[in-house]
């Protein structure tokens, strides 16, 4: 009886572990929508185009969404400087004047967080989008900035979906 | 007329030309002391934008254009003028300046690309600090400018002290010139635009000070050589002015 309990319980255990390990390996697999790799809210997207086209479609979309790219910083390009060459990796500085006004206006330390920043590079040949989700870093500095930051992060869900598809 | 002739003339005592001397001198002299305060920004450009005093864009357009186009005046007026001491020493550095730092550059280069000695490529960095376009990193044209800042101007600029203050000393002459150069460059704010690598670079190792001191050993030994070979003014015009006989070589 207590051999066959025994038996039972690390069965459980084994199936428990493939389990586990089997929804890992589709969470490293998948696309990963909303993939957060830890705190405050890391969210990347594998791209289904191609670097260049990749940037070009996430600048397209942010200006399709009522936001503008007040900078960019080509860190492949920063980065040859010092004999580095990667196949990819910029990041846009994403924010709206009106949308700034009001936040700066509630807490002038959000300019800790704004204008938000997203990021594509590559990585193992493959095209990858990536932002920190602006209502964790704006909720870090005040909770009344988290509300502003939940809408800012469907817009970057909606414009990193229409970039990376 | 010949300033050499001039001088015999002064000398056997013809009182005109004695005054014409004089005039002639003091306005050679005069331009050399304003080729050589030229040649100082380009270098001080680096040095000023490190230390937090404006930005390299500012500072190129604002004092090196105006600088470079003062020597081509000077230039110009030196040759129609018959101020053979500086136009031959402009011209002499014009030639010696870029091809002693192409030289420089080739060590720079092999220490930066296969020793890892350097922490980025100076050049580059200089041109996307002048074209103001840090952030998104070098192109085509900021590469241009800072390769024709480093090579043409700086190089001229450091060959325009030599020539225009020393003369046509011996070659081996340029070399502890050019440690000099290397040693203000390695202790200069310079050090924090490279990235915090501290004095003499020595974050970096060795590597880093072995790599600017060889660097800059070529420069001099390709600059001491040509100003030895080819300048003609074996005196400064300042010393020659001062009535300074002490041979500089």
């Amino acid at each position: 009886m207590t051999t066959k309990s025994s038996r039972i319980t690390a069965l459980g255990i084994a199936a428990g572990m493939a389990l586990a390990l089997a929804a890992g390996g589709v969470a490293l697999a998948a696309p990963a929508w909303g993939h957060h790799t830890g705190d405050p809210g890391f969210v990347t997207v594998r791209s289904s185009h191609g670097y260049a086209e990749t940037l070009s479609t996430l600048e397209h979309a942010i200006k399709g969404n009522g936001l503008m790219v007040m900078g960019k910083v080509n860190q492949k390009a920063i980065l040859s400087m010092t004999g580095l060459h990667l196949a990819g990796a910029e990041s846009l500085l994403v924010g709206n004047p009106r949308v700034g006004k009001k936040l700066f206006s509630m807490n002038p330390a959000v300019a800790a967080v704004v204008p938000a920043r997203i990021s594509a590079w590559v990585s193992h040949g493959a095209t990858y989008i990536g932002y920190f989700a602006p209502s964790a870093l704006m909720g870090a500095i005040s909770t009344k900035l988290a509300k502003p930051g939940h809408m800012l992060d469907m817009k970057f869900h909606t414009i990193v979906e229409q970039a990376a598809h | 007329m010949d300033p050499e002739t001039t001088v015999e003339s002064a000398r056997s005592g013809a009182h005109l030309a004695c005054g014409r001397l004089q005039i002639e001198r003091i306005g050679e002299l005069v331009a050399t002391g304003m080729v050589l305060a030229a040649a100082g920004v380009s270098p001080l450009m680096f040095v000023a934008a490190a230390a937090g005093y404006g930005s390299m864009n500012f500072f190129a357009k604002f004092a090196v254009v105006p600088a470079i186009l003062a020597v081509a005046v000077i230039t110009l007026v030196a040759r129609l003028r018959g101020w053979s001491r500086l136009y031959h020493g402009i011209v002499i550095a014009a030639i010696a300046g870029p091809l002693a730092t192409a030289g420089l550059e080739v060590v720079r280069v092999i220490g930066f690309r296969v020793f890892h000695a350097m922490p980025g490529s100076m050049p580059m960095l200089m041109g996307v600090l002048i074209t103001n376009r840090f952030l998104l990193g070098p192109n085509v044209w900021s590469d241009i400018v800072g390769w024709t800042d480093h090579i043409l101007v700086n190089g001229m600029s450091f060959a325009l002290v030599y020539v225009l203050v020393f003369g046509r000393p011996r070659w081996w002459k340029a070399l502890p010139y050019a440690w000099t150069v290397a040693t203000i460059f390695m202790i200069s704010p310079v050090m924090q635009m490279l990235g915090g690598i501290g004095e003499f670079g020595l974050a970096m190792g060795p590597r880093f000070p072995v790599t600017v001191y060889l660097a800059h050993t070529v420069f001099g030994l390709i600059l001491g050589v040509i100003v030895a070979r080819w300048a003609r003014a074996e005196e400064p015009l300042w010393a020659h002015h001062l009535m300074w006989r002490g041979r500089s070589r």
